[in-house]
């Protein structure tokens, strides 16, 4: 046993010299007042921690204490409790609180590890943290095909026979619809193919993209946001959109109830009818008869032109009976809008137009009825007066440039009835009459009864006739026709969402 | 003088009164597509909630015009309730023309009814349009099984809660009640059907397999030859030789489609051609949910009888 005491003496003076070795001379007095401070804190920090578990521990009990005497009174025995509903000041209080909680500037330092988080945090934006970078890195790459939008094909075939009729005007209205190589020439054409892509963005807009393909390449027909949650009934599009001009211009071609747009509609906004980039802003206007009253302004950039025109439409809709509705809009137009050729370098010209859409529609839905009959009757009329322009057109007699310079006005309207024959088969006549923007001694009055069948509700056929008269009083007195028939085949692929009629 | 501005006064007085803003309790409403829908939400909602359809129970709930006056009802409801699974596509487009974010898909008050439902015929493989009008959720007429309908209510319950917290006590106990009366009745309803379990028809649009299941009948055929597509001469002629052959006594369509082609099947096989509605409000009587198989039950029974189908008190396929 003895012979083990000098190990240990040695062993325990090693350890000593090793423990004490860091040290310089004099620093254990500072080792012990560091101890001593230590020391401190840790009772202090005991002494919080002890007072934290109290007050823990006595809220605890003030509630179990709380969730008895709640019990005990029978709450749950009760055959309903009418609990209280947040009092609205308090919704209102607390609803200004958050706003201005998600207002407030994102948070831009995190406090060290450790530290106490006060309760009020700050709210950071959640895609900004997130998704930092460009709009390609917050649509994150690999989420789900679920996410695809409602995609759309439909083709729309046109096969048209042209027969040019007594006295053919040489003028550049027909010569530009009819003429050769011209998109209702005399031939089959596949006159569109229009895709669409339609999804909802986020919670709060919805998107919807129609391109156009045509024999001249692609067109975006339309693509533009609906704003869908803002407050007091208001609704906003940003985008290229269809203006909201009457109630025929704003249907796809594709889907109009007859083959071409109205005479009227070709003349003032082009074949097509217009679309250009702006922003759309609609209002559902209260009323105390609770009826559809959706006021829309609209303004909108001349594409190709650095101008504006602007489009106000006041539409109203009301049932009749639940069989029958009726449905009247009124649009104003000023800006450079109309489309047209008469000007060389020049696609459209400033006027002010004012329209009138009605809409009758009669569509049984009671027992008694045959449930395949329907009837609808759409009419507009437009009034444009065009300001100051310099027309010019060529003499088809002379070939010699004619030019005029004066204000105009002039208008047009149609006029048309279907008439749904069984499940599927539609009858219909539309009656044109259109002036020439130019002069408005120049018309035309078109007469055309046409035919559809739909195979399903994705095919659809039509056979059209159209007679056109035109009085070209300002070239050539003596009247001229034309006759035109058209075939239209119409097939849809994919997911279209319905129109709004 | 002095009186004439006292009468003023209190005129005034009177006037400002009825112009301030009423303490009444105002009550959810409600807007479902169907009547169906309609009627549970009524009995679960109580005398809190005010409730109307968009579609009639006569009318054909897959092809609807979209009318701004849907839009109207919406822009003013809490709460919207449709059957789902694609049945109303029309319904997206009303209520994004209703500016109302309450009942856009996602918002509290935007129900789909369809939650949970014992849903039948999921396709299982790819679809295409060469199929006819497919759901591609699997078939949407599943309110025709009164199971269904204790999930309908729940999801309707579901959807009060998140508007009208506050109730959600009253709300739960009609719940319970519905539930119960559902209980209650169905044996007595499959107890009348039992006589007639595996009794075979044709239906003119596919529309009632919930109900032909949880009622033990068979459906052999359609009308139609796809769904949504209307019937052909070779469909027709085939459809009434196998009505023939399968010894099928009872045709039945809805009221919303053509009765000639159906008339015709039943004329040249020699079944008799029932008109169903299966919707609330369809036909005179049926007033509710209940009503709604009280009455199905009772115009099938008395067409088999009619149609000389012998009960079979046992269960089981009946005699003729």
């Amino acid at each position: 046993m003895w012979k083990l005491l000098p190990l240990f003496l040695t062993t325990l003076l090693s350890f000593g010299s090793a423990l004490l070795w860091p040290y310089p001379p004099g620093a254990d007095t500072t080792l012990r007042a560091e101890e001593r401070d230590v020391d401190e804190e840790v009772l202090r920090l005991r002494g919080e921690m002890l007072k934290m578990r109290m007050d823990y521990d006595s809220k605890l009990r003030q509630m179990e204490e709380k969730l008895q005497r709640l019990e005990d009174s029978g709450a749950g025995n009760r055959p309903y409790v009418r609990t209280v509903a947040m009092a609205p000041e308090e919704k209102t209080k607390m609803e200004e609180e958050l706003k201005a909680l998600m207002g407030e500037k994102s948070q831009t330092t995190i406090p060290p590890s450790g530290t106490a988080m006060p309760p009020t945090p700050a709210y950071p934006h959640v895609a900004e943290r997130a998704y930092p970078g460009g709009f390609l890195q917050r649509l994150r790459p690999g989420v789900s095909q679920t996410y695809n939008p409602d995609i759309s094909v439909i083709g729309d075939f046109v096969g048209q026979s042209y027969h040019p009729g007594r006295g053919r005007g040489d003028y550049n209205w027909s010569e530009n619809r009819y003429g050769k190589n011209r998109e209702f020439a005399d031939r089959f054409s596949l006159r569109e193919i229009e895709l669409g892509l339609q999804a909802a963005i986020d919670p709060y807009a919805r998107a919807d993209f129609f391109l156009g393909f045509h024999e001249g390449g692609v067109e975006v027909e339309e693509g533009y946001m609906t704003l869908l949650t803002l407050p007091k009934g208001f609704q906003a599009k940003i985008g290229q959109f269809k203006p909201a001009i009457g109630k025929v211009s704003r249907t796809h071609r594709p889907e109009t109830l007859q083959v071409d747009y109205p005479l009227v509609i070709r003349n003032l906004f082009g074949e097509e009818g217009l679309r250009d980039p702006g922003v759309s802003v609609s209002w559902l206007v209260p009323n105390p008869w609770d009826k559809f009253v959706e006021l829309t302004g609209e303004v909108l950039t001349t594409r190709g032109m650095n101008e504006r025109y602007y489009v106000t439409h006041l539409k109203s809709f009301f049932d009749i009976t639940p069989n029958s509705s009726f449905e009247a809009g009124l649009t104003g137009i000023t800006g450079r809008h109309i489309k047209t050729n008469f000007e060389a370098g020049t696609s459209r010209l400033r006027a002010n137009t004012v329209g009138l859409d009605l809409t009758y529609r009669w569509k049984p839905i009671t027992q008694k009825a045959n449930p395949y009959k329907s009837f609808i009757w759409q009419s507009e009329t437009y009034f444009t007066h065009l300001d100051n322009i310099d027309f010019q057109r060529r003499d088809p007699n002379t070939d010699a440039v004619l030019r005029t310079n004066k204000e105009e006005d002039s208008w047009g309207a149609f006029t048309s009835a279907e008439y749904q024959l069984s499940r599927r088969n539609y009858v219909g006549l539309r009656l044109d009459y259109a002036q020439a923007l130019s002069n408005h001694k120049d018309d035309e009055l078109a007469v055309s009864p046409y035919w559809t069948f739909w195979q399903s509700d994705f095919g659809r056929w039509r056979l059209q006739y159209t007679h056109t008269q035109r009085r070209l009083n300002s070239v050539n007195p003596s009247p001229s026709s034309d006759d035109a028939i058209m075939l239209q085949t119409t097939f849809s692929i994919g997911a279209h969402r319905p129109h709004p009629f | 003088m002095k009186k004439r501005f006292k009468g003023i006064f209190w005129l005034t007085i009177l006037g400002l009164a009825l112009t301030l803003p009423r303490q009444v309790e105002a009550k959810v409403k409600i807007v479902t597509t169907s009547t169906d829908l309609a009627s549970i939400a009524r009995l679960i909602g109580g005398d809190k909630v005010e409730v109307e359809s968009i579609i009639q129970g006569y009318q054909n709930p897959h092809y609807v015009d979209i009318k701004p006056s849907y839009m109207i009802k919406l822009h003013k409801a809490d709460m919207f309730v449709k059957v789902g699974l694609d049945l109303e596509l029309w319904s997206p487009v009303i209520a994004e023309g209703a500016r109302n974010s309450k009942i856009l898909a996602g918002g509290p008050g935007y129900v789909d009814a369809s939650v949970g439902a014992e849903i039948m015929e999921i396709p299982q493989v790819k679809i295409t349009r060469e199929l006819g009008d497919i759901h591609i959720f699997g078939n949407p007429h599943y309110w025709l099984d009164p199971e269904n309908g204790k999930v309908i209510a729940d999801n309707i319950l579901q959807g009060l809660k998140r508007i009208a917290p506050e109730e959600h006590a009253y709300f739960e106990e009609r719940k319970a009640e519905f539930d119960k009366k559902i209980d209650d009745l169905l044996p007595g309803w499959l107890e009348k059907m039992r006589p007639y379990k595996g009794t075979k028809v044709v239906t003119y649009h596919n529309s009632w397999p919930n109900f032909l299941n949880r009622f033990g009948l068979v459906a052999v055929g359609y009308v139609e030859p796809k769904p949504g597509v209307p019937p052909s001469p070779a469909h027709v002629t085939s459809l009434i030789d196998k009505i023939r052959h399968e010894g099928v006594k009872v045709v039945i369509q809805e009221p919303f489609y053509e009765t000639k082609i159906s008339q015709f099947v039943a004329d040249k096989s020699g079944a008799t051609l029932l008109i169903l509605t299966p919707s609330v409000l369809g036909a005179e009587g049926v007033n509710d949910y209940f009503g709604l198989f009280d009455f199905l039950i009772n115009s099938l029974i008395s067409a088999f009888q009619e149609a000389g189908i012998k009960p079979n008190p046992g269960g089981g396929a009946p005699g003729l």
